[in-house]
C-alpha cells in the first residue's frame, strides 16, 4: 500500500543503509578524492520527512575516470531506489558544485556518523521543524557542572513532582544547595508546592525565553538581579548549610503565558531550544552555585524532553508505572533515541545516566517482578548492547535482569495514601521518617549514590 | 597501602591460592570451616542433605567418615560424642569391580528381579555394620561378600530373606540404644552407582523409604547426601509420608557472607601478611579453635557483612569502575558468579579468586585486586564451572547447543522449536536420555512422567540446576553470566556494538 511506503520510515532508512553497504567500496573510493569536509556523504531528512543526499563533486562524477563512473551511477541508483517515495522530488541529490554555500551544509554541526557503515563516512542530518535535538552530540561531561537530575515521565500523574520535592528535601537535609527548575512548561506544578504564592518570584523561566528572543542582555539581567528564583519554604524546616532555590516556569508578574509558550521552541539567532535552555541553566548555575540541580521535565513522548535527557549531561529518572501503555510509549521513545543519538561503546553516553523509577509502587512482589521483567525487556531490546560470548555483563553496556546497578532496575517509590497530596510545607507529618522513608527510601539511596556518597547497595 | 605493600601481599595471597586443589578434600581439622547454615546438615537427626554440585556434599561426607576429622566436629554438632561407629556407602570412593564394600557394576546389572530396592539397601547397610555387629555380639546371617559366593550370593540371600535383614538391623539398634550409643551410615555419590540403579528412580525411592523407616531406630542414624536434581522428580518422593523427609531435608547453602568468610579464612591460613591486615583492622584474634589461624570476624555466626565488606575494601577498590553505578565490588563479584538461583559454590569463588590475584598483578597498583582482574577471575571461574559440570551433567552442552547462533534471553518457544528438531533429527531431550543410558548416567528427569513434554522436562531441569532462568511469566529463558560465558553464548541487546 502506498500509505505504508510513506509511513514505514524505519524500513526506508534501513534500505538506505543497505544500499550504502552494498556499494561501500565505490563510495569510499569516490569520497577519498575529496578533502575535508567534502570527503563525506550526507543523508538529510527535511522537516517534511523527505530524504536528500548530499554528494561531493557533481552529478557527472567527473572527478572519476570515465571507466569508474558507471559504478558510481549504479551506487546512486541503488540509493535512489532505497529512499523510494521519500526521496525529495524533483531532485533528491544535492551536489557540492551546485550549491551556493556547500561548506555550510557539510559543516553542519548536527550531523551524526552512521558508524556501522565504517569506514564509509556517511552522516545523517535530521532537520526538524522544532528542534534538532537528537542529532546533536551530547555535550561532553567536563565535570564543571553541578550534579543535574531530570525527572521525566511518559505520563503525568504518577507522583513525579512529589518525588522531586522529596528529593529536594532529602538533599537539603544533607546540607546541599539545591536548585529546582520547573521546566514542565505545558503543565507546570512543582513550584507551587515548593513556593507559597507570596514567595513566587516576579518572573519565570518562560519569561526568560521570551526576553531572550528580544533582548538577550536583559534576559541575563533577569537572572543576575534575582528576579527569576526564590528560596523555598522548605528551607525553614531544616537547619544546616543547605538551601533550596526554586526557579518556577512563571512568576507573579508573568503575563500572556500561553502566547509565550507558543514561541518557546522557535529558533532564536540560530539557536534552538536546546542551546538556549543550556544557556539559561548555565547562567542560573553560575549565579547560585548549587550542588545539585533538579529539573522537572515535560512529560510525554516529546522531542523537547529529549533536551533534558540527552543533552544536559544530566542523570535522568524515568518514571513509570507497570502497564502496556507505559512500556509501549517508552519503546517509541527509545527507538527514536537509537536512531539518532550518538552512542559510545560501553554506554559511556546518556544511557549510563538513565535510572528507571517505579512510581506508585504497590506492596506486591508480583507487581515488582512484572515491572522488572518489562523494564528489562525494554532496555535489552532498545538500549543495551549485544554482548559477544566472551564479554561479560558490564563490559559492554548490558546487564543482568537482577543486577542492582543496572539502569533498568527500578528504584521504587511506594504508594502511600498519606502522600496523596504530598505537601510537606503545609503538612509536616508527611516528613515523619517512618512515612517518608517508606515511600522514598530507595529514592534517597539513589540520590546518595549519585552524590557519590559511598551509598549502600541497591538490593 | 602503597604499591609495594600491595604487590607483596598480592604475591603471598596468590601463592596461597595456587596451593588450593580443585578437589578440595579436607585432610586435617584446620581445613574445616563451618558456616552456621551447615550445622543442621551434620546433625545426626537429619538424614537427608541436598546440595548443588560443589556445595560441599563430598567434603562433609569425607569429614564424617574420616577418623581424623570427625572428632573435630564434636565442638560444633551435638551428639557426636555418642557416636560408636561410622560406616559409609560412597560410590565415589568404594565402588569398583572388586570392592567388598559395594557390589560392582556387573552385579548390579544382573540384579533385575533378585532383590527389591529396599532390601538391597538393607543388605548394603548390614554389610557395612558387620564389624560393629561382631563387637556387639549380634549374629547376622548375611553372607560375607569376601567369601566364595561374593556379592552374587549376598544379594541372592538378601532377596530371599528380607525378614532376617530387618531382624538383624533391629537387633543392632537395640544393642546400641541400650548403651546410649549411635551408629551412623553415610551415603554419597549415588549418581555414580552403576547400571540399572543409576537409571531407576525405584532405587532412590527405596533408599528414601528406608530412611523414613529408620527414623524410629534410636541407635542407627543415616546421612544421605543427594544432588538436587535427584530429589526433584515427583516419582522419587511418591510414597506415603515422603513429605516428612522432604520437610526435614537440609539444603547445603552458602550465603554470600559465608563464601567471603570461608575464603578470607582460607587465605589467612597461609599468609602472615593477611593475618596482620586482619589484626590491624579488627584487632588481634581472640579465639583459638584448635590449630591454624582463627579470627572471630571470619567465623562468627551469623557473619557480619559490614566487616566482610570492609575487609574486601582493603584488598580492592569499592567499585567496579569510577562510580558506584559500575557496581559495588562486594555485591558485583558474588552476583556475577551466581547461578540462576543466586548460588555460588565455594569452588567457583576459589577459582575466581585465584585468577583475580593473578590478573591483578600491576606493579603500580596500590590495590591488591583490580576490577579488570576480578572480571578475568569471573571468566576463569565460568570456564572452570562449565568444565566441572561436564562430570555430573555431560548432557548440558548438548542441550545448550540450541543456543548457538542465538542469544539469551530468548523465547521459550524458540528453544522448544530447536530442541524438538534436534541437531541431526533426533529431538534433543531424547538424544540426552539415549546418551545417559549409553553412559550409564542418571537421566536428569522422570522418564515415567507422561504428562509433561520432554522439552519442558529438559527446561525445568536446567532451571532447577540454576543454568537457565525463567522470566516474563515463563515465556523467556535467561542465562546467568557464570554459564553464558563458559558456554560461549551471546547476550541479547538491541544495540549492535561498534567495534
Amino acid at each position: 500500500m502506498t500509505v505504508d511506503l510513506y509511513l514505514k520510515t524505519q524500513d526506508r532508512i534501513d534500505a538506505i543503509r543497505g544500499a550504502l553497504e552494498a556499494h561501500k567500496n565505490d563510495w569510499c573510493q569516490y569520497l577519498q578524492l575529496f578533502s575535508a569536509p567534502f570527503n563525506t556523504l550526507l543523508i538529510v531528512r527535511d522537516w517534511q520527512g523527505r530524504i536528500h543526499f548530499g554528494v561531493p563533486g557533481n552529478k557527472k562524477f567527473d572527478k572519476l575516470s570515465e571507466s569508474s563512473r558507471p559504478a558510481m551511477r549504479a551506487a546512486r541508483s541503488a540509493l535512489e531506489a532505497a529512499a523510494g517515495v521519500l526521496l525529495f522530488d524533483p531532485n533528491g541529490f544535492v551536489y557540492q558544485d551546485e550549491l551556493f554555500d556547500a561548506e555550510a551544509l557539510w559543516a553542519s554541526a548536527d550531523k551524526v556518523l552512521w558508524d556501522e557503515l565504517e569506514p564509509l563516512p556517511a552522516y545523517w542530518i535530521e532537520r526538524q521543524a522544532k528542534e534538532k535535538i537528537w542529532t546533536q552530540s551530547p555535550s561532553p561531561a567536563d565535570g564543571a557542572n553541578p550534579l543535574r537530575i531530570v525527572y521525566f515521565g511518559i505520563k503525568g500523574g504518577v507522583g513525579r513532582s512529589s518525588a522531586l520535592l522529596a528529593s529536594a528535601y532529602h538533599l537539603l537535609d544533607q546540607g546541599k544547595k539545591v536548585l529546582v527548575l520547573d521546566a514542565d512548561f505545558e503543565s507546570p506544578g512543582v513550584s507551587a508546592t515548593l513556593l507559597a504564592e507570596e514567595l513566587r518570584p516576579d518572573y519565570g523561566l518562560l519569561d526568560w525565553f521570551a526576553l531572550d528572543a528580544l533582548r538577550p542582555d536583559l534576559a541575563e539581567e533577569l537572572i543576575s538581579t534575582g528576579r527569576l528564583y526564590e528560596r523555598s519554604g522548605l528551607d525553614s524546616m531544616v537547619s544546616g548549610e543547605g538551601t533550596v532555590w526554586v526557579a518556577p516556569s512563571f512568576g507573579r508578574e508573568t503575563q500572556d503565558y500561553v502566547g509565550k509558550l507558543g514561541r518557546l521552541y522557535q529558533d532564536v539567532a540560530e539557536q534552538g531550544y536546546v542551546q538556549r535552555f543550556k544557556r539559561l541553566l548555565g547562567s542560573l548555575e553560575a549565579q547560585l552555585t548549587p550542588d545539585v540541580v533538579l529539573i522537572d521535565s515535560r512529560a510525554g513522548i516529546d522531542d523537547t524532553a529529549a533536551v533534558a535527557l540527552t543533552q544536559l549531561d544530566a542523570h535522568a529518572l524515568l518514571f513509570a508505572t507497570h502497564g502496556r501503555a507505559t512500556w509501549t510509549a517508552y519503546e517509541h521513545l527509545f527507538k527514536h533515541w537509537l536512531l539518532f543519538a550518538q552512542l559510545k561503546d560501553g554506554g559511556e553516553d546518556f544511557r549510563s545516566r538513565l535510572h528507571m523509577v517505579s512510581a506508585l509502587t504497590p506492596v506486591d512482589t508480583t507487581y515488582d517482578q512484572a515491572f522488572i521483567d518489562a523494564s528489562y525487556r525494554l532496555f535489552l531490546d532498545h538500549l543495551y548492547e549485544e554482548l559477544a560470548p566472551e564479554q561479560m555483563e558490564g563490559e559492554g553496556f548490558n546487564f543482568g535482569a537482577e543486577d542492582p546497578d543496572a539502569p533498568h532496575r527500578p528504584w521504587r517509590i511506594r504508594w502511600d495514601d498519606v502522600l496523596r497530596h504530598f505537601d510537606p510545607i503545609q503538612n509536616l507529618a508527611q516528613l515523619d521518617a517512618a512515612v517518608f522513608d517508606k515511600a522514598f527510601g530507595e529514592l534517597k539511596q539513589l540520590l546518595d549514590q549519585l552524590l557519590g556518597a559511598g551509598a549502600p547497595d541497591h538490593e | 597501602m602503597n604499591n609495594q605493600e600491595a604487590a607483596l601481599l598480592r604475591a603471598e595471597l596468590l601463592a596461597v591460592t595456587q596451593n588450593w586443589q580443585s578437589e578440595d578434600k579436607p585432610t586435617q581439622p584446620t581445613d574445616i570451616f563451618f558456616p552456621a547454615a551447615h550445622v543442621r546438615a551434620l546433625a545426626l537427626d537429619r538424614p537427608l542433605v541436598i546440595g548443588m554440585r560443589g556445595a560441599g556434599k563430598s567434603f562433609w561426607s569425607e569429614v564424617l567418615t574420616s577418623p581424623v576429622l570427625r572428632p573435630a566436629m564434636g565442638r560444633f554438632v551435638k551428639g557426636y560424642d555418642r557416636l560408636r561407629f561410622v560406616g559409609s556407602i560412597r560410590w565415589d570412593v568404594d565402588g569398583g569391580e572388586f570392592s567388598t564394600r559395594l557390589p560392582s557394576r556387573t552385579h548390579l546389572e544382573n540384579l533385575q528381579e533378585t532383590v527389591k530396592p529396599r532390601e538391597l539397601w538393607l543388605a548394603l547397610v548390614l554389610n557395612e555394620l558387620r564389624p560393629l555387629c561382631k563387637a556387639q555380639g549380634v549374629t547376622v546371617d548375611i553372607p560375607d561378600p569376601s567369601t566364595a559366593g561374593g556379592w552374587t550370593e549376598v544379594l541372592r540371600w538378601a532377596g530371599q530373606n528380607p525378614d532376617a535383614l530387618r531382624r538383624a538391623l533391629e537387633q543392632i539398634n537395640l544393642a546400641l540404644a541400650q548403651s546410649g550409643e549411635v551408629a551412623l551410615v553415610v551415603f554419597d555419590a549415588l549418581d555414580r552407582m552403576h547400571g540399572q540403579l543409576a537409571r531407576s528412580v525405584d532405587y532412590l525411592r527405596g533408599l528414601l523409604e528406608l530412611l523414613l523407616d529408620a527414623r524410629q531406630l534410636k541407635g542407627l542414624r543415616f546421612k544421605v547426601f543427594l544432588r538436587e536434581d535427584m530429589t526433584n522428580m515427583p516419582s522419587v518422593l511418591s510414597f506415603p509420608d515422603a513429605s516428612k523427609l522432604v520437610n526435614e531435608a537440609v539444603q547445603l547453602k552458602w550465603s554470600r557472607e559465608d563464601i567471603y568468610a570461608l575464603h578470607w579464612h582460607k587465605l589467612a591460613q597461609g599468609s602472615k601478611r593477611f593475618q596482620t591486615l586482619l589484626s590491624d583492622t579488627f584487632g588481634p584474634p581472640q579465639l583459638q579453635l584448635g590449630n591454624g589461624y582463627w579470627h572471630e570476624v571470619l567465623v562468627q555466626s551469623p557473619p557480619d557483612s559490614g566487616k566482610l565488606t570492609e575487609l574486601l575494601k582493603l584488598l580492592a577498590p569499592p567499585y567496579m569502575g569510577s562510580s558506584p553505578t559500575k557496581g559495588h565490588v562486594y555485591t558485583w563479584w558474588y552476583k556475577h558468579l551466581a547461578d540462576g538461583k543466586d548460588r555460588v559454590s565455594p569452588r567457583t569463588f576459589a577459582a575466581s579468586l585465584k585468577e583475580a590475584f593473578h590478573a591483578s598483578q600491576r606493579p603500580n597498583s596500590t590495590s591488591v585486586l583490580i576490577p579488570t582482574g576480578i572480571q578475568n577471575g569471573v571468566r576463569a571461574a565460568s570456564d572452570a564451572r562449565v568444565e566441572e559440570l561436564k562430570e555430573d551433567y555431560f548432557w548440558v552442552g548438548t542441550a545448550l547447543a540450541a543456543f548457538n547462533d542465538r542469544s539469551t534471553p530468548i523465547s521459550v518457544k524458540e528453544i522448544y522449536g530447536v530442541w524438538s528438531i534436534g541437531v541431526d533429527g533426533t529431538p534433543t531431550p531424547r538424544l540426552i536420555s539415549e546418551q545417559c543410558f549409553a553412559k550409564n548416567v542418571f537421566v536428569p528427569w522422570d522418564e515415567g512422567d507422561r504428562l509433561t513434554s520432554n522439552s519442558q522436562k529438559l527446561r525445568d531441569t536446567l532451571v532447577e540446576l540454576g543454568i537457565l532462568i525463567l522470566r516474563d511469566e515463563d515465556s523467556r529463558l535467561d542465562m546467568p553470566d557464570i554459564y553464558r560465558l563458559g558456554y560461549r553464548i551471546r547476550k541479547r541487546g538491541g544495540v549492535s556494538p561498534r567495534r
